[in-house]
């Protein structure tokens, strides 16, 4: 019981320095409940939603952090990933220089589409943000979407070379006269 | 060799020149930028280690009223800050900026397009 007090004054503390940032009058939805519904009633949208000070922006950068964390996770996933297929390719005594170039063409060209689908993205929502009122709903959606529509021309590029480029590298061996 | 893999071969060439361009402006540009305390902070949100070379590019290549118009956009913390960086950055710098920036988007966008035809049956 004694931990639970401490657990709840410690979060009172806590609620109590996030908050006492806040100068505004009528109060923060962490502050009253009342203030939260009114908030949320009045239709606002995004551009209303200003970030009102160098620390919650710089917070929201932090935030940031996460996705980096996400993103490198999942390419280091995918390289272990191909690093396997070369290793197998080369233990069963298959051509696996061929297989390392299928490999690292197909991430490169995979990762390269990706990018680039989701950076046309996030300027495509920006503008949108200027040019017209959607809100964070239709902002999250948007989101949504350039992520999908990522991920599915990624995947698609993956497959598309791992299927192509080892007629590429055949082609390149033979006008070199490798083989 | 089918007329959609010599395409696709076609289009990989420059996307290749994109990852060269890419580690080049990386280390040329950006890593000074990253250790000026002025531009620091200002390179924009990164999805993943190494995205903000992407946005640094972006702000250098895009034309300056769309860098603007981004700006100004609840959303301007996610961009790299033009302004800053043209303040910071040498006509090189720019250059490499523009080519990098666009040979990457028009080769990654061109390949998303080729896979979709693809799928969608036009080269069979």
């Amino acid at each position: 019981m004694a931990a639970f007090q401490k657990m709840q004054q410690g979060f009172h503390h806590e609620l109590k320095a996030v908050t006492g940032a806040n100068k505004s009058a009528r109060g923060t939805p962490l502050t009253s409940g009342t203030r939260a519904t009114n908030i949320a009633k009045s239709s606002r949208n995004v551009a209303k939603l200003n970030i009102v000070s160098q620390v919650q922006t710089s917070n929201l950068v932090k935030f940031s952090q996460y996705t980096k964390f996400l993103g490198n996770g999942l390419a280091v996933i995918d390289f272990g990933g191909r690093v396997g297929n070369i290793h197998n390719s080369y233990k069963a005594g298959g051509n696996w220089e061929r297989e390392m170039f299928i490999e690292s063409s197909s991430f490169a060209a995979s990762a390269i589409t990706g990018t680039a689908v989701v950076n046309v993205g996030s300027a495509a929502l920006g503008f949108l943000m200027v040019a017209t009122p959607i809100g964070w709903v239709g902002l999250i959606i948007g989101g949504v979407a350039v992520v999908g529509v990522a991920a599915a021309a990624s995947i698609g590029m993956n497959n598309a070379i791992t299927e192509n480029s080892g007629g590429w590298y055949d082609s390149i061996m033979n006008s070199l006269g490798v083989k | 060799m089918s007329l959609f893999s010599q395409l696709l071969a076609f289009v990989f060439i420059f996307m290749f020149l994109a990852c060269i361009l890419y580690v080049i402006f990386g280390q040329v540009t950006v890593r000074k930028l990253r250790n000026n305390p002025r531009t620091k902070d200002q390179l924009g949100l990164e999805y993943a280690s190494g995205w903000d070379i992407i946005n640094v590019a972006q702000a250098l290549a895009f034309p300056r009223s769309w860098s603007r118009k981004l700006e100004k956009s609840p959303l301007s913390s996610m961009y790299a800050n033009s302004q800053i960086l043209f303040e910071n950055t040498n006509k090189f710098d720019r250059f490499l900026g523009i080519v990098f920036y666009w040979l990457f988007m028009t080769s990654g966008l061109t390949g998303a397009l080729l896979v979709l035809l693809n799928f969608l049956g036009v080269f069979d």
